[in-house]
C-alpha cells in the first residue's frame, strides 16, 4: 500500500469511532425527525410574541437561577481549594448527590420542603408560632429557580474549585505582604484569575436552566419555558420548528461554553506552578468557613433525605420519621407487576442492562479519547459533537430511536439493546470528560517515551495509557452504571412487557395507583445510586471534578 | 505482551460480567418480532398493557403497546404523520373528541367488529364505525373536606361554582396539554359553554388556580400535601386511599368517552380485528375496571371494582358540533391562560 | 552507528526553533548540544529521535534517510528531562519496556536486563516503583532503559538538570561508564557547559535555532568561532584591540598602548586593524597598578570561596576577573575603590 493511502487510512480510522458514534447515536434518530422541521414556520415562530415572551421568561428564570448558584458556590469553591481536611472528599461527594440522584428525587424533595405543610413552613410557622403557610413559593418560578439551584450549585463549587486552587500562591503572598486589603488582594491575585471559572460555571447552569422543562412541569405551576412548549406540541411540525431554534440555540452556547472550558482546561493541567497549597482547618476564617459549608451541603442533600425519609416512613412531610416501616419494601419483593415478571426479574434486568451499558461505554469512550489523544483535530471535534446531550431532549432523541431502530431497519423494538443503546447515548459523553481529563494528565514525555521504546499504538494504549488511567475507567463504569439505573426517558420510551427497568416499574406501581410502593422502589434506586456515586468518589477525584 | 496479575484479574472480571449479563437478557427477553403493534397514550397503560398481555396469552400473537411517552392527542397526531406507512396495526384510546381529526385524515379503516352488536347503541358514539366504544370514565369536581371544612368554605357543585372568590388559590386542573384528565376537563367547559363564554369562564377561574399538575401523580401528590383542595378529577378517584378525605357531590360531570380503531394499512390485519373483537368482547372488555378509572362499555362486563365511585347526576357529552378544534383549543389555552 | 543532520529546520507558528542545523557525528561518539533555554537543542533532539517531524531537511543513520521514520523503527534510546519512567511499572519494568516492546523473548529479556540493571547499579531495586526511588537511581532508571534494547543511538536530554550537585557526579559517572562500554553513539543536550565539555566529545553551540560553534571540544572551547559561542563558554570579557601584525601562529595587537601577541584562532582570516579580545575571567587577575596588561578602578570585590571576584572599571568595559585566589581577598579590599591592574593570560585569549 502506498504510504499516501496507508496515512489516508489510518487518518479515517481516527475519526471512525467518534463518527461512527455520533451517527448512529445522534445524527440518524434526529435527522429523522427533524427532516419535517419547515423554514418558514421557523420564521414565523421567531416573531410570534408569545414565544418571545417564552424565550424572554426562560431567559429571566435562568438568569435567575445562575446568580444565585454563583454567589453561593463562590464561598464554598473557595473553602474547598483552600483548606485541607479529611473528608474534603466526601462533601464533594455529598454536594454532588442531588446532580446524580433521578430527577424526579430532587423535585419531589423540594415538593416536601416547599410546600405549603412542608418542611420550611412546619419550620418557620413554630418559630413565628403562626399557622401554615409562612411562606408560598411552591408551584411559582420562584420553585423552579430554588431546584434549579439544588441541582446545579454543585457543579458551580467544582468548577471554581478549579479556578481557586490554580491561582498563583506567589501573587496572593506578594499583595498580602504589601499590607494590600483582602478586597485589593481579591482583586490583584484571584479576579483575573477566576473570571474564566466563574463565566463558565455561569455559562453552564443558564444553559442547563434554560432547557429545563421537568422542573417547569412539576412545580413551576403558571410558569412556564420554551421547553415546555415544545414538549407540549410534540408529534405537530411545529414542535420540530421550536425544537431546532432551542437546539441551535443552547448548542451555539455549549460550544461557546465548551471553546471557553477547553481554554481554561488546558492551561489548568498544565500549570504546575503557583498551585494554592492548603491550610489546615484551624483558622477563624476556615472554622467559620467551614460552618458554611456544611450547613450547605446540609441544605442540599435535604431534598433527597426527605424523599428517602418518606420512602420508609409510614407518615408524610417530616423530618425525622418516627414510624419507621420497611413494609412497603418488603411488599415490593413480592409484587407482580401485571406482566409476567416480578420485582427480582426487575432487578435483575436494570442491572444487567446498566452492566452492559457501563462497559459499552466505557470501552466506546476509551476508543474515542484514545483518537482524540492522537488528533487535535479529532480530539477538538470530539469536544464539539459530544456537547450535543446539552443540547437535546431526551424524549426528542428516544423518539428518533424509535423510529430509526425500533420500527425502522433495525426493528428492535422489543428487545434490551434499544434501552441499552439510548442509556448509551447519553452517557457516553458524560464519561468521556472523565476519561479526557484522566488522560490528559499522562505527561506526554511519558507518551513520548513509550513511543521511542518501540511500542506500537495499541502496545502503548494496552501497556501505558490504560494502567495510567484505571482509576478513571473504574469510575466511569461506576458513573455509567448509576446512570443507567436512574435513567428513566429512554427506558419508559422502550420498556415493554416484559423488559422495564427500577424507574420504569416505579411509573407502572403509578400507573397501577400504588404510590406507597412507588415511593418505596424510588428510596431503593436513590440508595442503589448513591452507593454506586459513593464507590465513584473512592476510586477517583477526576470523576467527581468533571462535568 | 505480557499482562500483569492485576491486568489479567481485570480483564477476567469484566468478561465475566459482560457475558453473564448479556447472556441473562438473551435469554430471558428473546427479541419478539411483534405480530400485532397497538398505539395508546401513556395514560392508559396499565390498561393496555393488561388487554395486550390477556391477548397474548390467550391467541399466541406477539402483541406490543407503544405510547411513545405520549398523551391522546399527540399518538393520534403521531399515527397521522405515519399516515404513508404506518407502524401500527390497531389505535385506542381515542378521544371522542379527536376522533374526527382521524377519520378526516384517513388513517382510520371502518371495522364493524362481529361482536359490536354487544355494545349498546347509545354507547357507538361513532356511527361510521370507524372507532368502536371502548370505554368510559366520568369526570367530577372534587374536593378536599377536611381543607374545605376547616376554612368554612362552600361546597363546590358545579362548573361555575369554581370561579367563587373564597376559593382562590385552592383550585387546580391539570394541564390539558400534558393530561389527558385536564384536556377532558377543557373539552367539558367547551361543550357547556361555548368556545368564546368557555375561555371566558377559563379566564375567570385562572384567579382562583394554584397550580395546573402535568398528570395524575401530581394531582395526587398536591392534594394528599394540601397544596391544592379543589378540582376536576376522576370520580374514581373519591375516596382514593392516598386522599381518603377527596369528596365530591357529583351534580354535574363530563363522560369521557374512547375508542379502538384499525390502522389504514396496517401490516396485520387478521390480528388486529382479532384484537379489536377481543377489546369489545367480555374478556376484554372485564379487564377495563380493575386497571382503575375507567368503565366498561359492554354490559355483560363487570364494574364492581369501581362501585364505590358516585356517578355524575348530570352527564354532559362531547358537543360534536366542536369537532375538529381541540388543537386549537389547546394553543389558546397555553397562550392566553396559560401564559396570561 | 554515524549520525548526520542535514539542514534541519522546524518552525512553531512564526518561530523558527531550528534553522539549519546541520552536523555529523561519528559512530561510537558522544556530542553535547549547548545552548541558552529555546534555543533549539531540545527540538533539535527530537527531531533526531522522530517525535517531532522537521519542516525541512533530513535525519540519516549510516547514511540513510531516516526522517520519514517514526520514533519506534529508528533504535534510538532516549533519556527525556523529566526522565519519563512509566509510574506503574516497576524498575524491572521499565528497564524491560523497550524488549517487550520490541518482541523481544522473555528469556533473552531476562538476561539483558540483568546486564542492564548491574552496569547503571540498579541490582537489588527490581521490584521496586519509580516513586519509591531516589533521585540518582530514577535517573539510572531511565539511563537503564535507555539502553536495555542495544539502541544504536543514545539521546539525553538535559539528564542532571534537575539534580544537586553530588548526584550530578554519581550519575553523570554512569553516564561515562555506559558509553564507554557500550561504545554507542550519543546526543547529549545541556545548557551548562561545564558539564558539556566534560562529556563530549565533540561540542555544538547553539543559538536561537542556529548551529553556532561545531568541532571536537577543546577546539571549540579554546577557539570558539563565533563571539556568541565564546560568550557562552565563558569568555565574557572582552577589550578592544588593534591589530598591529599577524604572525603564523600569533597576532599581534595593541591594547592600552601596550603592544602584545595573542594565540592567532586557528580559523583566523581577519582583516582590519580594529579587533576585539575576549577572555575568560579565570584567565584574568587583578595585579598593583602599573603593571598587567590594561589598569582601571576596583570597583567590586566578593569572596566566592576558592576564589576571588574582581570587578574592574576600565576605559572600556568593566572586567570581571577571577584569578584571585582567596587569599589575597584583604589586600585586595584594600584597594577597592583605587586603580589596579589586570594581568591577562594571553595563550587563552581570543581574538575576533
Amino acid at each position: 500500500m502506498a504510504k499516501g493511502d496507508k496515512g489516508g487510512l489510518v487518518l479515517a480510522l481516527s475519526y471512525l469511532p467518534l463518527m461512527a458514534f455520533f451517527t448512529f447515536f445522534y445524527a440518524l434518530p434526529i435527522l429523522s425527525i427533524l427532516f419535517s422541521t419547515d423554514a418558514t414556520q421557523l420564521v414565523s415562530l421567531l416573531g410570534d410574541p408569545y414565544i418571545i415572551r417564552l424565550t424572554v421568561d426562560t431567559t429571566v428564570q435562568a438568569i435567575a437561577s445562575t446568580v444565585p448558584s454563583i454567589m453561593l458556590a463562590i464561598p464554598l469553591a473557595y473553602f474547598l481549594s483552600r483548606y485541607a481536611f479529611r473528608g474534603a472528599n466526601l462533601l464533594r461527594y455529598l454536594l454532588l448527590t442531588p446532580f446524580f440522584v433521578p430527577a424526579f428525587a430532587v423535585t419531589e424533595g423540594i415538593i416536601l420542603m416547599l410546600g405549603e405543610r412542608g418542611i420550611l413552613n412546619q419550620i418557620l410557622a413554630a418559630l413565628l408560632r403562626i399557622d401554615p403557610p409562612v411562606l408560598d413559593v411552591l408551584y411559582s418560578m420562584v420553585a423552579v429557580v430554588i431546584a434549579h439551584v439544588f441541582y446545579y450549585l454543585p457543579l458551580a463549587v467544582l468548577i471554581l474549585e478549579q479556578g481557586f486552587s490554580s491561582v498563583d500562591r506567589e501573587l496572593v503572598d506578594a499583595s498580602e505582604v504589601s499590607g494590600a486589603s483582602w478586597f485589593l488582594t481579591l482583586k490583584v491575585a484571584y479576579l483575573n484569575r477566576m473570571i474564566p471559572f466563574v463565566t463558565a460555571s455561569s455559562l453552564l447552569v443558564f444553559a442547563f436552566s434554560f432547557i429545563t422543562y421537568s422542573t417547569p412541569i412539576l412545580i413551576g405551576g403558571k410558569f412556564t419555558t420554551l421547553e415546555v412548549e415544545i414538549y407540549s406540541t410534540r408529534a405537530r411540525p411545529v414542535s420540530s420548528s421550536l425544537a431546532l431554534f432551542q437546539l441551535m440555540f443552547t448548542f451555539l452556547l455549549s460550544l461557546a461554553i465548551l471553546a471557553l472550558r477547553e481554554k481554561l482546561y488546558v492551561k489548568d493541567a498544565s500549570s504546575t506552578r503557583g498551585r494554592m497549597p492548603k491550610t489546615p482547618v484551624l483558622t477563624t476564617s476556615g472554622k467559620v468557613l467551614l460552618g458554611y459549608a456544611i450547613v450547605l451541603v446540609a441544605i442540599e442533600l435535604l431534598p433527597v433525605y426527605l424523599v428517602l425519609a418518606q420512602s420508609i416512613s409510614s407518615s408524610t412531610v417530616v423530618l425525622f420519621p418516627t414510624a419507621l416501616s420497611l413494609d412497603n419494601l418488603i411488599r415490593l419483593f413480592g409484587t407482580e407487576f401485571g406482566f409476567g415478571i416480578g420485582f427480582i426479574d426487575v432487578i435483575l434486568q436494570s442491572f444487567s442492562i446498566a452492566t452492559v451499558v457501563a462497559l459499552f461505554s466505557v470501552f466506546a469512550s476509551v476508543l474515542i479519547v484514545w483518537q482524540g489523544s492522537k488528533r487535535e483535530d479529532v480530539r477538538k471535534l470530539m469536544t464539539a459533537l459530544l456537547s450535543f446531550p446539552l443540547s437535546i431532549s431526551r424524549s426528542s432523541l428516544a423518539l428518533g430511536m424509535m423510529l430509526c431502530y425500533g420500527f425502522g431497519f433495525l426493528r428492535l423494538y422489543g428487545s434490551w439493546t434499544l434501552i441499552a443503546a439510548g442509556h448509551i447515548a447519553i452517557i457516553v459523553p458524560l464519561i468521556t470528560r472523565v476519561m479526557e481529563a484522566s488522560w490528559t494528565r499522562i505527561s506526554p514525555e511519558v507518551r513520548d517515551a513509550a513511543e521511542l521504546f518501540g511500542a506500537s499504538g495499541i502496545f502503548r494504549l494496552l501497556k501505558v495509557e490504560l494502567p495510567l488511567i484505571a482509576p478513571a475507567i473504574v469510575a466511569s463504569f461506576l458513573l455509567a452504571f448509576s446512570s443507567s439505573i436512574s435513567e428513566f426517558t429512554f427506558s419508559n420510551f422502550f420498556s415493554t412487557l416484559n423488559l422495564m427497568t427500577l424507574p420504569v416499574s416505579a411509573a407502572v406501581l403509578i400507573d397501577l395507583r400504588r404510590l406507597d410502593l412507588a415511593a418505596a422502589l424510588n428510596g431503593l434506586v436513590i440508595v442503589v445510586v448513591m452507593a454506586a456515586e459513593a464507590a465513584t468518589s473512592l476510586v477517583s477525584e477526576e470523576a467527581i471534578r468533571v462535568v | 505482551m505480557r499482562l500483569s496479575k492485576k491486568s489479567i484479574i481485570a480483564i477476567g472480571t469484566v468478561g465475566v460480567l459482560f457475558t453473564a449479563s448479556v447472556l441473562y437478557l438473551f435469554l430471558t427477553q428473546p427479541r419478539l418480532e411483534s405480530d400485532l403493534i397497538v398505539y395508546g397514550p401513556r395514560g392508559i397503560k396499565s390498561l393496555a398493557t393488561a388487554l395486550v398481555m390477556e391477548f397474548q396469552r390467550r391467541y399466541k400473537v406477539n402483541a406490543s403497546f407503544v405510547d411513545y411517552d405520549m398523551g391522546s392527542i399527540e399518538i393520534a397526531n403521531r399515527l397521522i404523520s405515519e399516515k404513508d406507512d404506518p407502524i401500527a396495526d390497531v389505535i385506542l384510546g381515542v378521544p371522542e373528541f379527536y376522533a374526527k381529526q382521524l377519520i378526516d385524515a384517513g388513517v382510520l379503516e371502518p371495522y364493524a367488529a362481529s361482536n359490536l352488536s354487544m355494545i349498546p347503541e347509545g354507547e357507538r358514539w361513532d356511527k361510521t364505525n370507524n372507532v368502536l366504544p371502548m370505554d368510559k370514565g366520568y369526570i367530577l369536581i372534587t374536593y378536599n373536606e377536611t381543607i374545605v371544612v376547616r376554612r368554612g368554605l362552600p361546597i363546590p357543585n358545579t362548573l361555575d361554582d369554581l370561579t367563587r372568590s373564597e376559593y382562590r388559590g385552592l383550585v387546580f386542573y391539570q394541564d390539558p396539554t400534558t393530561s389527558g384528565t385536564g384536556l377532558s376537563f377543557l373539552v367539558w367547559i367547551m361543550s357547556v359553554k361555548g368556545v368564546e363564554q368557555g375561555f371566558s369562564f377559563l379566564a375567570l377561574l385562572e384567579q382562583n388556580v394554584r397550580t395546573h399538575p402535568s398528570g395524575w401523580t401530581s394531582s395526587i401528590r398536591a392534594l394528599s400535601l394540601g397544596e391544592v383542595a379543589i378540582g376536576s378529577m376522576f370520580n374514581t378517584d373519591v375516596g382514593y386511599e392516598e386522599v381518603p378525605n377527596l369528596k365530591s357531590t357529583a351534580v354535574e360531570g363530563f363522560v369521557y368517552r374512547e375508542g379502538i380503531a384499525l390502522v389504514n394499512g396496517a401490516k396485520h390485519p387478521v390480528a388486529a380485528k382479532k384484537f379489536i373483537e377481543f377489546v369489545l368482547g367480555v374478556d376484554g372488555q372485564n379487564l377495563v375496571s380493575p386497571a382503575g378509572y375507567m368503565y366498561p362499555v359492554n354490559p355483560s362486563a363487570s364494574s364492581a371494582a369501581l362501585s364505590y365511585a358516585p356517578k355524575p347526576q348530570t352527564e354532559v357529552t362531547f358537543n360534536p358540533a366542536t369537532a375538529g378544534s381541540v388543537v386549537e383549543w389547546l394553543d389558546r389555552w397555553r397562550r392566553e391562560i396559560r401564559a396570561g | 552507528m554515524d549520525l548526520e543532520v542535514r539542514g534541519v529546520s522546524k518552525a512553531y507558528g512564526g518561530t523558527r526553533a531550528v534553522d539549519g542545523v546541520t552536523f555529523r557525528l561519528p559512530s561510537g561518539k558522544i556530542l553535547a548540544l549547548l545552548g541558552p533555554s529555546g534555543c533549539g537543542k531540545t527540538t533539535t533532539l527530537k527531531v533526531i529521535s522522530g517525535l517531532v517531524s522537521p519542516d525541512s531537511g533530513m535525519v540519516l543513520f549510516d547514511g540513510e534517510d531516516v526522517t520519514g521514520l517514526p520514533p519506534r523503527e529508528r533504535d534510538i534510546g532516549m533519556v527525556f528531562q523529566n526522565l519519563a519512567l512509566f509510574p506503574h511499572l516497576t524498575v524491572e519494568e521499565n528497564v524491560a519496556f523497550p524488549l517487550e516492546a520490541r518482541g523481544v523473548s522473555d528469556s533473552v529479556a531476562r538476561d539483558r536486563v540483568r546486564q542492564v540493571m548491574d552496569m547503571v547499579e540498579l541490582d537489588g531495586l527490581e521490584r521496586r516503583y519509580p516513586h519509591e526511588l531516589s533521585g540518582g537511581q530514577q535517573q539510572r532508571v531511565a539511563i537503564g532503559r535507555a539502553i536495555s534494547s542495544n539502541a544504536k543511538l543514545l539521546l539525553l536530554d538535559e539528564p542532571l538538570a534537575s539534580l544537586d550537585p553530588a548526584l550530578k557526579s554519581e550519575v553523570s559517572e554512569v553516564i561515562r561508564k555506559v558509553q564507554r562500554e557500550l561504545r554507542v553513539t550519543t546526543v547529549y543536550v545541556t545548557h551548562d557547559q561545564s558539564e558539556a565539555i566534560l562529556m563530549s566529545d565533540l561540542l555544538a553551540v547553539m543559538f536561537e535555532g542556529q548551529l553556532d560553534a561545531f568541532g571536537e571540544t577543546p577546539i571549540v572551547y579554546e577557539s570558539p568561532p563565533t563571539q556568541s559561542s565564546a560568550s557562552f563558554l565563558g569568555a565574557t570579557n572582552q577589550l578592544p584591540c588593534t591589530i598591529e601584525g599577524v604572525l603564523e601562529h600569533e597576532v599581534m595587537v595593541s591594547i592600552g598602548g601596550r603592544s602584545v601577541g595573542v594565540t592567532k584562532p586557528i580559523w583566523w582570516r581577519g582583516t582590519g586593524n580594529e579587533a576585539r579580545l575576549l577572555f575568560r575571567p579565570e584567565d584574568a587577575k587583578v595585579v598593583a597598578q602599573g603593571h598587567g596588561v590594561v589598569r582601571g578602578k576596583l570597583v567590586g570585590l566578593m569572596y566566592g570561596g576558592s576564589r576571588v571576584v574582581a570587578r574592574v572599571q576600565t576605559d572600556y568595559w568593566k572586567v570581571e576577573c577571577r584569578g584571585n585566589t582567596s587569599r589575597a581577598y584583604s589586600a585586595l579590599s584594600s584597594m577597592l575603590g583605587k586603580d589596579v591592574g589586570i594581568r591577562i593570560n594571553m595563550e587563552r585569549t581570543i581574538l575576533f
